[in-house]
């Protein structure tokens, strides 16, 4: 573009810059479109592994329902193990997507733009990954739709007093939810991507799946309403489904679980986890992609302060779990803080201290926040920082139960890990189909944002 | 009609004279109750103190969140919220008539003949008097009025220099301090809630309460925000800055903290309710019984279903008058909502609940309800108030020589 | 086989590059007198359906319904489950254990409200549509890129093709075609 670029008071580039609305439109389509020949090794090394590890997912499945869920490590008393800890790992990760649509939407922040649709496209996946965990643990899968109220020959409903069950409506209304805003925004692209193809069957598809969009200032109009209620009720949502995944363990009566910060903290940390995900994969992308004018270390800052930020509430939580651990008088919950730190899991304990609240602080500074291989490497403590704090939560609650005659051990066994390993084939393979059959980053928001600041421009 | 306006210097000097008339008065009241130790002088002075703190350590969250988020709405409150965070001082020391009779509040500090507290031997309370007891009680007070007013102290001093210099120094120092001071208050801030709310009774307890008591501060600032810009509106420079669109932000941020403050609370309902042990539910016992019970329903209504109705609507947060109103009715359920934390907890009408205290603290109460109740938050709120305008008057009213805020342009809003 | 039909036309359609422009030749056919018209254009235009003399959608009001029936329905489901149909004692609880009922009740409304949101948004539009006259229009996938079209529609009582080719050609526009509904 001729005119020179605008800086803001603080000598920041804009969120996007030198871009025209068919340049931005361009770059973006082309990830998908781009010939099978062209596509980079990383496309294909991300798939080859993704398809490889989900092997294994498919093989622990059919084991599982062979032969049962004694296949698994649990025990009595830990009769919550490996399947509870993934499943809340995984819908933790699957809440990023939805903030950073609908919450950053609300406050207006154009830098949440260009991640918008690759969050939310994590989200969804991450869900489906979640969603196996219950749905296997039932252990008949096929009898699932017992948790629903239906007329049965039993004349029985669903227990509503019970948090498994509002659990059930939770993380059924977020994936349904998530889907139809993902959705919603994928409505404009599609089109766009309808007129960037050159392949006729790929035309119909997208026309098809655009459901015809035609771009009309009516269509518009009525698009941005239902965009901006779908935001507003999508955040209420995200912020529930993560309090009602705590309440399954607040409203139980165990040391450990039973404690009013869970919800808010349960939420603060699906945040933290769900942009460590994110910025894991989005390092790679623009790299390998040449997106670094749309993904630009402005964004790595912001995000990173998101993290930091969360991951503040988090540690906060952790002392309020000591703190009233202690203050609560009870010999069980002081016993429990103790066990933490000084019991036969405190490996664990001091590595999730370790990795979700000693290394994120490398985050208050500003040089490591742009550093894209210092932020990577953090991530990956994060995101095993967050699989610990379940870990802590769920096994070293229940393995010292009230009376010492029900205390025991436990730990994973290979099909416990298999199907871990495997969810995580399954994401990435979700992931590398995603990135090249629909465009990566919200092309109409982002020509919205060019539109944006050339108008900004001309008001000077 | 701007001729026929008063003088705005002169009128704030005036209400501000007023105020700190209103609150003299009161306050004599209140001391006079408190010397020939009237039983009732505890629960309104506490509710009083609890309503005046809450207006400035809210000023310290609002700068807190102002200075990370960098929305245009937090220009038009930086100054409002200085202002409310500078009378921290005085305030945190008007603790200092309940601090020489903690044993007339706080069942806990009783002690008996020989100096050793009533709760000695009790399981319970017992495990935790090495943290609740007189001397480390007051230390924390000491620490916390030391954090408070200082940081209210350096946000004002930057602010000012920010004004005076244009220096974008001064504003990196702001940014560079709120996130650490966002997580000092919290920390302080929930010491200070188990403190001065939860040990009302000392068994009990709940992990989230001190984001309660923020989501609280957070209610008070800005509704009073809301209320002061929009009367000030009549007058330049607020007249031209505060324009429909970040009118608009700030009743969105009000609808949101409506929702939170519902959340939070909900979350340790639900939590407490549901496995109802016997040490925890105590707490909602007490607020289940008699007018404690009508009071309870009355807050979920009037603090969330009514408010959460009127501003879902976007006619609402966009009308100045109607936003004006919610946010004044908003304010005022600030006093109802700390009435019911603290009084159900002194009074204890439930029984069983009081059957868990030592004989000796059941002396401590008078009535649920008093004249005294009232005397002491108009005369804490006058305090705050008279306070707030001597501070706020000193200044210039929004900020002068920010280079990301300027009075007319909506366009420098939109940057992050 | 099916019989040709009669083909008509649709409308004059005109291609613009700017998001200015668009705005300005929607202001003034309004003030010209055309009502049954249309833009098309790659990002929403801020003002450009009120230009066209349109009032705000009721969108919201479906919503809102949605969401309450979401909210009514749900809690009177749970009500009609747990205390009338089959009352079952769990832990000594009461039958209307309305606090642990807020949560299926919360997300049974959001959940309503969302599909009233999107199903209503589309229904409005009048989506799916796969074939549409607009698309008829030379070069029409520049819509979803970078231009702006405008087309004044046959229906239009003022509607006259000399007269509007004539009426938008006052824009410059890039392009003016008129186009058939086939």
């Amino acid at each position: 573009m001729s005119h020179e670029v605008k800086r803001d008071p603080d000598g920041q580039l804009p969120f996007i810059s030198g871009h025209s609305l068919s340049s931005v439109s361009e770059k973006i389509s082309d990830v998908t479109t781009m010939p099978i020949k062209k596509m980079p090794k990383f496309w294909y090394g991300g798939m080859f592994l993704g398809l490889t590890v989900v092997q294994l997912l498919f093989f622990a499945i059919f084991v599982l329902v062979t032969r049962g869920t004694g296949i698994w490590g649990l025990n009595n008393p830990v009769g919550w193990g490996f399947a509870i800890i993934n499943f809340v790992w995984w819908i933790g990760i699957g809440h990023a997507g939805t903030l950073i649509s609908a919450i950053l939407f609300l406050f207006q922040q154009d830098w949440r733009m260009s991640i918008a649709r690759f969050a939310e496209a994590m989200t969804l996946f991450a869900v489906v990954c979640a969603g196996l965990f219950p749905l296997l643990h039932v252990g008949r899968p096929w009898l699932v739709y017992w948790l629903f109220p239906y007329p049965n020959t039993l004349g029985m409903w669903p227990q509503f007093r019970s948090p498994l069950l509002w659990d059930v409506f939770a993380v059924s209304t977020y994936a349904t939810v998530s889907i139809m805003f993902w959705f919603t925004g994928l409505v404009p692209d599609l089109a766009t991507m309808r007129a960037k193809t050159d392949l006729v069957w790929a035309k119909k598809i997208y026309h098809g799946m655009s459901l015809g969009w035609t771009g009309a200032a009516r269509h518009w109009h009525r698009y941005e309403i239902a965009y901006l209620l779908l935001a507003g009720l999508a955040t209420p949502l995200v912020l529930s489904v993560h309090s009602i995944v705590s309440l399954d363990f607040a409203v139980s009566n165990e040391p450990g679980w039973h404690t009013t910060i869970f919800p808010p903290y349960f939420v603060a940390g699906a945040i933290f986890a769900g942009f460590a995900m994110v910025l894991t994969f989005m390092i790679p992308v623009r790299a390998i992609y040449g997106m670094k004018d749309l993904l630009t270390e402005r964004h790595m800052n912001n995000m990173c302060k998101v993290m930091l930020f969360s991951g503040l509430i988090v540690a906060y939580g952790y002392a309020m779990e000591i703190f009233f651990g202690w203050y609560s008088g009870s010999p069980f919950e002081r016993f429990m803080v103790l066990n933490r730190a000084d019991g036969p899991y405190a490996p664990s304990y001091w590595a999730l201290i370790l990795c979700n609240v000693m290394v994120p602080q490398l985050l208050w500074s500003y040089k490591i926040r742009t550093n894209p291989l210092m932020v990577f490497i953090i991530c990956q403590f994060i995101s095993v920082g967050m699989w610990l704090e379940r870990f802590v939560i769920v096994i070293i609650s229940l393995h010292r139960d009230y009376l010492d005659s029900s205390w025991a051990m436990y730990a994973g066994t290979r099909w416990d890990w298999a199907m871990y390993i495997g969810t995580m084939g399954l994401f990435l393979t979700l992931v590398f189909i995603f990135i090249r059959t629909l465009p990566i980053v919200a092309i109409f928001e982002m020509r919205e944002l060019v539109h944006k600041e050339e108008h900004k421009e001309d008001s000077h | 009609m701007s001729t026929e306006l008063p003088h705005l210097p002169t009128k704030l000097k005036e209400m501000q004279s007023l105020s700190l008339l209103i609150a003299g008065v009161g306050l004599s009241i209140m001391f006079l109750a408190w010397i020939f130790g009237v039983a009732n002088f505890y629960q309104g002075y506490l509710v009083g103190w609890l309503l005046a703190m809450g207006f400035g350590a809210g000023g310290i969250l609002i700068l807190c969140i102002h200075h990370l988020a960098h929305g245009g709405w937090g220009f038009l409150l930086r100054r409002i919220a200085e202002a409310s965070a500078l009378t921290l001082l005085p305030i945190m020391l008007l603790y200092l008539p309940i601090l020489f009779s903690l044993d007339r509040v706080y069942p806990w500090a009783i002690r008996d003949a020989n100096g050793v507290s009533v709760y000695a031997n009790d399981p319970v309370v017992g495990a935790k008097l090495h943290y609740l007891n007189h001397g480390f009680f007051w230390l924390r007070w000491i620490i916390i009025t030391a954090i408070w007013s200082g940081a209210a102290m350096l946000f004002s001093k930057f602010s000012k220099l920010q004004d005076e210099t244009g220096d974008m120094k001064w504003r990196r120092k702001m940014r560079f301090i709120a996130g650490p001071m966002a997580l000092i208050y919290i920390l302080t801030l929930t010491v200070g809630a188990v403190d001065w709310v939860m040990s009302l009774e000392p068994a009990w307890f709940s992990s989230i309460f001190g984001v309660m008591l923020a989501a609280g501060h957070m209610l008070s600032m800005l509704t009073f925000g809301i209320v002061f810009l929009t009367w000030l509106s009549k007058w330049e420079p607020v007249k031209t800055a505060f324009t429909a669109k970040r009118q608009h932000d700030l009743g969105k941020l009000l609808f949101a903290f409506v929702v939170f403050w519902t959340y939070i609370e909900l979350s340790q309902f639900i939590i407490y309710w549901h496995p109802n042990l016997s040490e925890e539910i105590t707490w909602y016992m007490n607020r289940q019984v008699g007018g404690f019970n009508g009071l309870s329903w009355f807050l979920f209504m009037a603090q969330f279903a009514i408010p959460f109705l009127v501003l879902i609507s976007r006619s609402t947060k966009q009308n100045r008058k109607a936003l004006f109103y919610v946010a004044f009715f908003l304010m005022g359920m600030r006093i109802i909502d700390l009435y019911w934390m603290i009084a159900p907890s002194i009074n204890m009408p439930v029984p069983e609940a009081r059957a868990l205290y030592p004989a000796e603290t059941k002396a401590m109460s008078g009535s649920a309800f008093h004249l005294l109740d009232i005397v002491g938050v108009v005369s804490f709120a006058a305090l705050w108030f008279g306070l707030f305008l001597k501070n706020f008057r000193s200044r210039p009213i929004l900020p002068v020589n920010d280079p990301y805020f300027s009075i007319n342009a909506e366009i420098k809003d939109a940057e992050a | 086989m099916f019989k040709p039909k009669n083909i008509q036309t649709y409308g004059v359609v005109a291609e613009f590059s700017s998001s200015d422009t668009i705005l300005e030749v929607a202001t003034k056919a309004h003030e010209a007198g055309y009502r049954v018209m249309e833009a098309y254009s790659p990002v929403p235009v801020h003002g450009l359906d009120e230009a066209l003399g349109r009032k705000r959608s009721i969108l919201p009001w479906l919503v809102f319904g949605g969401g309450t029936f979401g909210c009514l329905g749900g809690l009177f489901m749970q009500y009609w489950m747990a205390v009338i149909n089959y009352p079952w004692n769990v832990g000594g609880r009461p039958t209307f254990s309305w606090p642990a009922f807020i949560p299926v009740t919360f997300e049974l409304t959001i959940l309503c409200s969302a599909l009233t949101t999107v199903i209503g948004m589309f229904a409005l539009n009048g989506l799916p549509r796969p074939h549409h006259p607009i698309f008829n229009t030379p070069n029409f996938d520049r819509s979803t890129l970078d231009h702006y079209f405008i087309c004044i529609e046959a229906k239009d009582p003022k509607f006259n093709e000399q007269d509007v080719t004539a009426f938008l050609n006052e824009f410059k526009p890039e392009a003016v075609n008129t186009i058939t509904d086939a």
